[in-house]
């Protein structure tokens, strides 16, 4: 069964009659220009923009389930995170059991090390750089043990190494048997990472299916009217503009 | 540390309560007297303690502790250190009502306490009036609106000013805007005390939200929290606290916005662990300025609330200064 399964999703102009979905051991890229609904999509998902039409979770309509149920089966990570108070590395990764309600231990140890910040648990994350607050924000996300992790733009604010560390863990914990779905701007590294793609342009689904599905010249120069250089076979691929 | 704040507190708050009981013009037996009174005997130290001094000492502390939560519970739901109680414009709303009281002299039958009723009704109407045009509860619509109510119930105010009826009025109604506890029986606690639990407790049902919050409104929601009707609460609990303090004992500057901020680095900066220890902080701070008050030489009396703004700004004077330090 689909862990995710969206009919004729539709927000205002921004988002219009898109339909998809995530299995089990996925990983799915939401690709497009600045503007065509990447972040909408999610935040759709996200509980926290309304929607027109179906969402399923794992086949129960996402309307007829609880917040917080919701909230524990669907972990979202925004664009950019920012903590309003000094906090500890250690209490922003607890902030990711809210939805359930306990400070499980284990949860909390596996996703820090995960994320590789077992390191600062004691530290303020006001006192680490962007690239090591990005990893706890993540962290955060992972605590939760979500069914399905959406993250809108993990990489956009990291460099060459993080990125590559961060797409890395995604994978690992879609091929755990549970799903992410991801908003990505750079097409190699999205065709390099995950499993299908799905291409939006102003607010509709222009393509979906593999990497070499969706990153088709036609596609592209539709969806940022770019004529791209796309080599798939190459490894890793490589997609740039001319 | 954290796990110690409470019971410390606890433990100063009882200190300085037994402090404020023994601290007068006449010396009495504390213990005996509070004995005699709460077994219904009528000894003079049994009227002195019950009649004068518990009365004073409890509005102190329920004061103290209402500015305090109220502060925290605000400064956490807007994400701002310097969001301070009357924001919502509740405390002006409440100066509004009970100024009338002087001026028009409404509820004759209430007697002393009819200042404290009106500013109760003051502040409702002025929080209604916030939330109406503010329309949700998000961050700055709250403070864009709760400054607009302010502005005009401040401008209320100043025309009560302008047009009192007489000079004695009029350095009534001042005095009274300055903030004190003296001079007030347990009646005004009896209309302190249930805004004081009610709004206590639509903050502290709110722990999860602000707690979530702290990664800002997006996350919080993702985290199936309900945003929307539980910012309600906690601006509709802050402005119970503020208003019926305000009502009750005028306006006492400065502890709202200043005990969250001292307290925080002591429980990791963490804005539901604020809520309780910022309540018995700022119990405790007013009721220190309220013996404070007393031990000065007699004469004209020092008010509270001029106290604590005195003592209070060179303190916000050196917030500022730390703060400016880290950015220079």
């Amino acid at each position: 069964m689909d862990l995710i399964d969206t009919r004729h999703l539709s927000v205002g102009q921004r988002l219009v009659n898109v339909n998809l979905n995530l299995v089990a051991g996925e990983m799915l890229g939401i690709i497009g220009a600045n503007g065509a609904g990447k972040s909408t999509l999610l935040h759709c998902l996200a509980g926290i923009q309304p929607y027109q039409g179906n969402i399923r979770l794992a086949g129960t309509p996402l309307a007829s389930i609880a917040e917080r149920q919701r909230a524990q089966q669907l972990g979202f990570l925004p664009q950019s995170s920012h903590s309003a108070w000094a906090l500890s590395v250690r209490d922003v990764i607890s902030l990711g059991r809210l939805p359930w309600g306990d400070t499980n231990a284990e949860a909390i140890a596996q996703a820090a090390a995960a994320a590789q910040v077992q390191d600062w648990l004691d530290r303020q994350i006001d006192q680490l750089s962007g690239g090591q607050q990005a990893r706890v924000w993540l962290a955060r996300v992972l605590a939760g043990q979500p069914r399905v992790l959406l993250a809108d733009e993990p990489v956009a604010s990291l460099d060459l190494f993080q990125q590559q560390n961060v797409l890395r863990l995604l994978r690992r914990y879609a091929q755990s048997g549970r799903g992410v779905m991801l908003s990505i701007h750079d097409l190699s590294l999205a065709a390099r990472y995950c499993d299908r793609l799905c291409l939006l342009h102003e607010g509709q689904l222009l393509a979906i299916g593999t990497p070499a599905e969706v990153l088709t010249g036609q596609h592209l120069q539709q969806a940022f009217q770019v004529d791209a250089h796309i080599d798939l076979d190459s490894d890793p691929p490589i997609i740039i503009p001319r | 540390m954290a796990r110690l704040i409470t019971p410390a507190l606890l433990a100063l708050l009882l200190v300085t309560a037994l402090a404020s009981l023994s601290v007068g013009s006449t010396s009495v037996a504390v213990l005996a007297g509070l004995a005699d009174f709460l077994t219904g005997q009528s000894s003079l130290d049994a009227i002195v303690i019950g009649e004068v001094r518990l009365p004073r000492t409890l509005i102190a502390l329920a004061v103290g502790a209402a500015l305090g939560l109220s502060g925290a519970a605000l400064q956490g739901l807007l994400r701002n250190p310097l969001a301070e109680p009357s924001l919502t414009g509740a405390s002006q709303g409440a100066a509004l009502g009970a100024a009338s009281v002087f001026y028009f002299g409404l509820f004759p039958g209430l007697g002393a306490a009819a200042p404290g009723v009106a500013g109760l009704i003051g502040a409702a109407i002025a929080l209604l009036l916030m939330l109406a045009l503010a329309g949700s509860a998000r961050s700055h619509m709250v403070i864009m609106a709760g400054l607009a109510i302010s502005t005009l119930c401040g401008a209320a105010l100043a025309t009560v000013l302008n047009f009192a009826p007489n000079p004695y009025a009029m350095q009534e109604l001042v005095f009274w805007l300055l903030g004190s506890v003296s001079e007030r029986g347990l009646e005004h606690l009896w209309l302190l005390l249930p805004a004081l639990l009610v709004g206590s407790a639509l903050i502290i049902s709110q722990r999860r939200l602000l707690s979530g919050l702290s990664l800002g409104d997006q996350v919080a929601r993702s985290m199936g929290l309900n945003y929307r009707n539980g910012s309600i609460m906690i601006v509709l609990g802050a402005a119970m606290l503020v208003g019926s303090s305000v009502a009750v004992a005028g306006s006492i500057g400065f502890v709202g916005l200043l005990v969250p901020h001292l307290l925080r680095p002591l429980v990791q900066h963490r804005p539901e662990r604020l809520l309780i220890p910022a309540a018995l902080a700022g119990a405790i701070l007013v009721c220190l300025a309220d013996i404070g008050v007393r031990l000065l030489p007699p004469g004209q009396e020092l008010k509270l609330g001029v106290l604590t703004s005195l003592l209070g700004a060179p303190l916000f004077i050196w917030l500022v200064w730390k703060e400016r330090k880290r950015w220079i």
